[in-house]
């Protein structure tokens, strides 16, 4: 989840109600390693 | 495929869905993206060079992490030894009471402990408002504000990897 200020908080993910207001849940990709069969690392 | 390119693919892949985002770009240029890092509270940033290929394992000049480090000022309630040397138990106030913050052991020598050990703030009973678990500490009267910096906080709210900087009065202690 995401603070007002959009830091990323680990810590309130699962804190419902918490005092903090956040963004929902939401997944970061960070790289992509392989897309529709074939090896990008190389 | 170089990062830059994997990058592109990446925002083309994601585009679209609504729980998956890619990561956040900051400026190009390493001193503006610092700035952000600091102006927004963020831990750091891994800056890529965008012509390199995936590298796995080991340590790289084409991937460079770079963390800021916060500052604080804490009240120190205790003192103690343990196998990796001396450490300071700190604290925040937090409704009234010592709350416990952790301990800081980098930039504690043995003088300023032994200084602390037979200060005149030593107590009998621990000053925190909640239980410390910590073993064979010399607790303190909360008169003396250390300096830290910081990594982050742990969702205990404990410090994570402080390192001691000075205390806010300078002459608060005498080493002899």
């Amino acid at each position: 989840v995401f603070d007002e200020r959009l830091v990323s908080r680990f810590d309130l993910l699962g804190e419902s109600g918490a005092a903090v207001p956040t963004t929902r849940p939401v997944y970061i990709a960070f790289d992509v390693l392989h897309a529709r069969g074939r090896d990008l690392r190389a | 495929m170089t990062s830059g390119e994997r990058r592109g693919l990446l925002e083309r892949l994601v585009e679209g869905a609504n729980l998956i985002f890619p990561v956040r770009r900051l400026s190009a240029d390493g001193h503006k993206a610092w700035e952000e890092v600091l102006a927004r509270g963020i831990e750091g940033y891994v800056g890529k060079d965008p012509s390199s290929t995936y590298l796995s394992g080991g340590p790289t000049r084409s991937w460079l992490k770079s963390k800021a480090r916060r500052e604080g000022r804490f009240i120190v309630g205790g003192v103690v030894e343990r196998t990796e040397g001396w450490s300071l138990l700190l604290g925040t106030i937090q409704s009234g009471g010592l709350r416990y913050r952790g301990l800081v052991h980098f930039g504690v020598g043995g003088r300023l402990a032994d200084a602390l050990a037979s200060n005149r703030l030593v107590r009998p009973t621990s000053p925190f408002s909640e239980r410390v678990p910590v073993h064979g500490v010399t607790w303190l009267d909360p008169g003396l504000v250390a300096e830290a910096t910081y990594s982050d906080v742990t969702p205990a709210r404990v410090l994570r990897a402080p390192v001691f900087r000075g205390f806010a009065d300078k002459g608060a202690i005498r080493l002899t």
